[in-house]
């Protein structure tokens, strides 16, 4: 029983030894951590003139804010990151872009292979946002090795590469190291440019659907015109609905009107989602065959369809004449019934 | 005689002192400037030279009758010394034209663009000036008195409203670029809407800069500029917003709420700081 009791006791007090010396390991790392903040604060309010004269007016050199330790070059780094969200110029970009080359290449290369992940991404944030060429060895290395990496590190690498390496972004993009979703391609497509979204449209047949959806998506969002082939193209899928959905809003939302042979079998589409971006579209199209058509959509069975066509009817020139004269001689109830509620302003 | 030339009174010498603190409070509140002239003539000549002024003087100026040794001060609103130079000149010549002669006849010039220019001082340096003029028997009967010339500086109130306390150095620096001669700004800096709005700083009568983020931890930016536009004397208040929003709809929200300048972050300093010159200049040029 004494036996007993004394082990007890000696295990309780092991335990507690153990949760002290984590709880003050704990609180030296928090003080640490706590002095080397306030050494970056100082640093910063006793650079702040400095980093103006140098950043935004271009009247000091960079050597008098050369760094001469770590903490200065953590702070430097963090000034650099902070005004560049607020301020933008090619001046500050150049200026910020000769100082990081000169004094920060090295924290940036040690950086990006931390075991932390936040200090990586943050790294890789720093890389995009002041476009750091030199850096782009390294992400390679990282995309070819075998560490495992974050969704949200993997997506920063790509986006580097596709700013880097503006043609040559696509074998990365269609083989990524981690499995992407359709917002995870978002992400990636919709910062590209116009010539790299063509770029990647040339192999349009060849790239997963999820990629299909997103550039037919962006091509919309970002009203890339010359892109308009694309989008009429992809309105004679015949397995995808999807797809033709996607790319009936696109067109609309570009503000175009292909050739009435590829859009007016949408008018009488068994599937509603169709009839409805039809509507969209119409409101595009020249003004007779827009009446004709959205009077059609009119006394569609489905009330968003109705809605959209109604909406689509007021925004054409003597739109409002349009649906007077629906409400005269139309003798279906619900197109009637839409035309009302649009005149009132519903 | 063109109509401006028919007779016009000539005023009490009493009302003037009336005038002249309403016109420097004109001239201090939408920085113009009024030309004073003050004449000296002879006694034995007082009727002719009281009829000949009512003759010349303008129905934008205002004539006033004191007893010798400056019978007459003549307050030209908004006009700059050189058109009371030549204006002077005109009265001069036509006198003379009439076959009378410029013996004992003197005249002095000042310019008020400071708004401080203290009544006492203005009568007493017009009148001193004209002594000398008549001391000095000069062949140019009139001077011009530069004294009260130098406009006083406007004194602007600065608002920054923003987290970031680097950003709010950028700001300030560039705020000390971004001023007219004649203009001195006064920064005091928030790092909240709540602090603002509680301080008494943005009430004063001083025409009033806020450059507001729209994003702040206690009361953003937009209720600030709710806040501000409906106060009673808001007109003075010139705002500015950062914002990383770039929709059409806030763009056109902000605008229609009162924001004079909409600044969408990342912005371009030295724009800014046009930006800031040109209202300033818009103001007080």
């Amino acid at each position: 029983m004494n036996t007993t009791l004394f082990v007890i006791a000696v295990g309780i007090l092991f335990i507690l030894v153990i949760i002290l010396g984590l709880f003050s390991l704990i609180l030296v790392n928090q003080l640490k951590t706590t002095k080397r903040r306030a050494k970056i604060d100082a640093y910063i309010k006793r650079t702040e003139s400095d980093w103006y004269l140098y950043l935004i007016e271009g009247e000091i050199d960079m050597d008098v804010l050369a760094p001469s330790n770590s903490v200065e070059i953590e702070a430097a780094d963090e000034v650099l990151y902070r005004l560049q969200k607020n301020f933008n110029s090619k001046r500050i970009h150049t200026q910020a872009f000769h100082f990081i080359e000169t004094y920060l290449e090295g924290f940036y290369h040690n950086a990006l292979k931390s075991k932390k992940w936040s200090i990586r991404m943050n790294t890789l944030q720093r890389i995009i946002v002041f476009n750091l060429q030199f850096m782009l060895n390294d992400i390679e290395a990282m995309i070819r090795n075998n560490k495992t990496y974050t969704k949200e590190e993997v997506l920063l690498m790509y986006k580097i590469i596709a700013m880097m390496k503006p043609t040559k972004f696509i074998p990365y993009f269609l083989n990524p190291t981690l499995p992407l979703g359709e917002f995870d391609y978002r992400r990636l497509i919709t910062p590209l440019s116009e010539k790299q979204l063509a770029l990647l449209a040339r192999q349009f047949d060849e790239v997963p659907v999820v990629v299909k959806h997103v550039i037919i998506d962006v091509i919309g969002d970002k009203h890339y015109i010359g892109l308009l082939p694309l989008l009429e193209y992809c309105l004679d899928s015949e397995k995808n609905p999807e797809m033709r959905i996607r790319a009936l809003k696109s067109i609309a939302r570009i503000d175009a009107f292909p050739e009435i042979t590829k859009t007016e079998r949408f008018v009488t589409s068994p599937i509603w989602e169709e009839r409805l971006m039809a509507a969209k579209l119409f409101a595009n199209a020249p003004f007779e065959i827009a009446y004709e058509k959205l009077k059609i959509l009119l006394t569609d069975p489905v009330y968003q369809v109705r809605k959209q066509a109604a909406v689509s009817l007021r925004t054409i020139r003597t739109g409002d004449i349009a649906l007077q004269n629906v409400v005269q001689d139309s003798t279906d109830t619900y197109a009637v019934e839409m035309a009302n509620e649009m005149l009132k302003g519903g | 005689m063109p109509e401006q030339y028919i007779n016009r009174s000539i005023l009490d010498g009493e009302l003037f002192e009336t005038l002249y603190a309403l016109q420097l409070s004109s001239n201090r509140r939408f920085h113009t400037t009024f030309t004073l002239v003050f004449i000296s003539v002879p006694i034995n000549c007082s009727d002719k030279w009281e009829k000949h002024l009512q003759s010349r003087i303008r129905d934008t100026d205002i004539a006033f009758r004191f007893s010798a040794p400056n019978p007459y001060q003549i307050l030209l609103t908004n006009a700059y010394k050189s058109e009371a130079e030549i204006f002077v000149k005109r009265i001069f010549e036509s006198f003379q034209e009439k076959g009378h002669h410029l013996k004992d006849v003197g005249a002095s010039i000042l310019e008020i663009a400071n708004g401080q220019a203290a009544i006492e001082e203005v009568i007493h340096s017009g009148r001193e000036a004209v002594s000398a003029v008549l001391s000095s028997g000069s062949a140019l009967p009139y001077v011009i008195v530069d004294t009260f010339e130098q406009r006083e500086k406007i004194i602007i109130r600065v608002s920054i409203l923003e987290e970031d306390p680097l950003v709010t150095q950028i700001l300030s620096n560039l705020l000390e670029r971004a001023v007219l001669e004649d203009v001195e700004i006064d920064v005091k800096i928030f790092y909240d809407g709540f602090d603002f709005l509680e301080s008494d700083w943005y009430q004063s009568a001083h025409t009033h800069l806020v450059i507001v983020n729209d994003v702040l931890p206690r009361k953003n930016g937009i209720d600030v500029l709710h806040a501000l536009r409906g106060m009673p004397n808001e007109r003075k208040f010139h705002i500015f917003m950062m914002t990383r929003r770039t929709s059409e709809e806030e763009m056109i929200y902000a605008y229609e709420h009162g924001i004079d300048e909409y600044i969408v972050k990342p912005f371009n300093p030295k724009l800014f700081e046009a930006q800031v010159k040109k209202l300033l200049g818009r103001l007080y040029s």
